[in-house]
């Protein structure tokens, strides 16, 4: 069922909470909302799913407005991030809750519902687990069994608030992944909310990314990545080197270090901010004809194919910048910690004067 | 699996601590029952089944029984909803509420029981109401209920109170996104999580019940074989030396409290052993 949701408004107090909000979720579509805290996403996953009343504007399902229907009509099953399972019960009965609060007429027979139990518990392999109470369970298991509850009642909608951020690295890791595989299994159109980067680019068909109270930018997850709308979704996906320097119509610099580039992107005064992506640049011992930024190399983190080093400019204002190599290309660097090196970027996005994203360059 | 299992911990003096807790229990609650339990066996088992099994002894214990269910009855239903109220909204004055809950503890009991006797009377200020409507409160059953769920009232709130504080909203939430309605999930969700918690609260009420004196015999009116509790007659036989007698009346009460608590215990800690994943 596709979700439509049309210049929702909503205020706590003085708080602007949501601004406008307009989205359009293609039935079948695993769509993930992404934001730092504060921007507004469980808000609006709540006023989906009914749990909170919007100010202003309108939720439609499939069309049909459902803005003013009570949560227990919706039909959306909904997923906690703190697994809000029924402790009193066990993991059957959690699952069961949904079909036997169906008004009579609805309710299907108790050896159906054991039935039904029995399958859903199956899909997110905990069968093993069914006389279980929740405390018995893992925060995984937990979340799978929290998911098998509000799949009970076959839900056109399937919502999930953060639900693997109170699980540790690895768990979410596993998870998600399962959680994609679910959804190619059972295609039911869900939404969900987290503020991991990977997290939703790896799992979501469509990213919503939200600063604020309002929507900065929704495309699939390379769209994203690759054409960033804004500064904020560039900036929030994933780390970032900001380098402010100066530009005259074919070089920038920045004290002694200089980049070789053409671009119309410069502030008039000649003011000049480049983002560089950490895996967008390779080291060198020597500079070259169209890039001389000198750094110092710092702390390296090795782990899975890439090292990542910290590197501090030499004889030019810059944060520490961070750089990603591959294992490879570590290696035959052959750098110590205080070594001097030079970084030479394969691309840098420009930001022009009044902070939005200007054209992309390379030095040359 | 040895007998005693001790955690290490950053506190020391484990042995201390428990030779302590055991001694003061022995001291205060352990010597004084065997007292009465040596009361007791000085008496020869028909004596004693004599004793309790006399029609006024029978009298007292039903008037007892009764009356101190029928305040638990009230107090389980009154207790949840104030502990409801003062946990779940956000009020004016909700402090003060919170305070006067133990109230009951700290006022002596003959005081709550002149007081409430005074209020209850034929031409008190809340009696006359009852009068009118032909119901006499003073020197009733009815009378001696109310006494008993006075006094009684805190442990019903304090026992609920904590639990209804961990419940989160979240599992409401959960409850409705599932269709159940706000009914359903107040039984099904709320209350069936308060349960051992509200047991273990009227149970204390009803024992507390059980033995309370100083608050009943003001508005009991005290009439043998109809608003005479046991308490009372465990006294009238102590007026009249006979120490047996009252120390028999005394071991029944004590043996039902007794048991009552040992079966909550073992209830309460049955539901919630498996709810906190042992």
């Amino acid at each position: 069922m596709s979700i439509r949701v049309e210049q929702i408004q909503k205020r706590f107090g003085d708080f602007t909470a949501l601004d406008d909000i307009n989205l359009d979720v293609q039935e079948g579509q695993l769509v993930g909302l992404l934001g730092p805290s504060g921007s507004g996403k469980t808000t609006l996953l709540r006023i989906i799913a009914g749990l909170e009343k919007a100010d202003q504007g309108k939720v439609l399902f499939h069309g049909k407005d459902v803005t003013d229907l009570d949560v227990r009509k919706r039909k959306v099953g909904f997923v906690f991030q703190q697994y809000a399972l029924f402790r009193h019960l066990t993991v059957a009965d959690n699952v069961a809750f949904g079909l036997r609060m169906l008004p009579r007429k609805e309710r299907p027979a108790r050896s159906a519902i054991r039935q039904r139990v029995h399958e859903l518990l199956d899909l997110v392999q905990l069968g093993h687990l069914a006389g279980r109470y929740p405390a018995q369970l893992s925060g995984g298991q937990k979340q799978r069994v929290a998911l098998a509850r509000a799949l009970a009642l076959k839900p056109d909608v399937l919502l999930l608030d953060e639900p693997f951020g109170a699980l540790d690295a690895k768990v979410r890791k596993e998870l998600r992944r399962w959680l994609r595989h679910l959804h190619e299994q059972i295609s039911v159109t869900s939404i969900f909310v987290t503020h991991d980067q990977e997290e939703a680019m790896e799992v979501s068909d469509q990213v919503v990314v939200m600063s604020q109270g309002r929507i900065e930018q929704m495309a699939s997850p390379l769209t994203i990545y690759e054409q960033p709308a804004s500064r904020f979704v560039f900036d929030f996906l994933g780390h970032i080197n900001a380098l402010k320097g100066h530009y005259d119509g074919r070089r920038w610099q920045a004290g002694n270090a200089q980049l070789r580039l053409t671009t119309e992107g410069a502030c008039p005064n000649g003011e000049l901010t480049l983002y560089l992506r950490p895996h967008e640049a390779d080291l060198s011992k020597t500079p070259s004809d169209s890039a001389n930024l000198p750094v110092k190399l710092g702390a390296r983190s090795v782990f899975g194919g890439t090292v990542t080093l910290e590197l501090e400019a030499l004889g030019w204002p810059a944060e520490v910048m961070e750089v990603e190599l591959s294992r490879d290309a570590w290696q035959a660097l052959d750098a110590q910690p205080g070594d001097t090196l030079f970084v030479h970027p394969r691309q840098l996005q420009t930001v022009t004067c009044d902070g939005n994203l200007g054209p992309r360059v390379t030095p040359a | 699996m040895p007998l005693l299992r001790t955690q290490h911990s950053v506190l020391p003096g484990f042995t201390l601590s428990f030779a302590l807790s055991v001694l003061f229990i022995c001291l205060v609650i352990l010597v004084p029952l065997s007292g009465l339990a040596i009361h007791v066996s000085q008496m020869s088992w028909a004596q004693y089944w004599g004793v309790i099994t006399d029609p006024r002894s029978l009298a007292s214990f039903r008037v007892t029984l009764l009356a101190a269910a029928g305040a638990s009855g009230i107090n389980a239903v009154v207790g949840l909803l104030l502990a409801w109220v003062i946990t779940r909204y956000r009020f004016p004055g909700r402090r003060l509420m919170d305070a006067l809950v133990d109230l009951p503890f700290a006022l002596p009991t003959a005081v709550a029981g002149l007081t409430l006797s005074a209020l209850f009377a034929a031409n008190g200020w809340l009696g006359q109401w009852f009068e009118a409507v032909g119901i006499s409160v003073a020197y009733t059953p009815l009378g001696i209920m109310i006494a008993m769920s006075f006094t009684s009232l805190p442990f019903v709130v304090r026992a609920v109170q904590p639990v209804l504080e961990d419940l989160t909203p979240d599992v409401e939430e959960a409850a409705a996104t599932l269709g159940a309605t706000p009914m359903a999930t107040f039984t099904r969700v709320i209350l069936a999580q308060l349960m051992p918690a509200l047991l273990t609260g009227t149970a204390l009420a009803f024992t507390r019940s059980l033995g309370e004196y100083g608050a009943v015999i003001f508005i009991a009116g005290n009439m043998p074989f109809e608003t005479e509790i046991l308490s009372l007659l465990v006294n009238i036989r102590l007026d009249e030396f006979d120490y047996a007698a009252a120390s028999a009346l005394a071991s029944v009460i004590l043996i039902a409290s007794l048991v009552l608590l040992f079966g909550i215990q073992l209830v309460q800690s049955r539901l919630t052993r498996r709810w906190k994943g042992h």
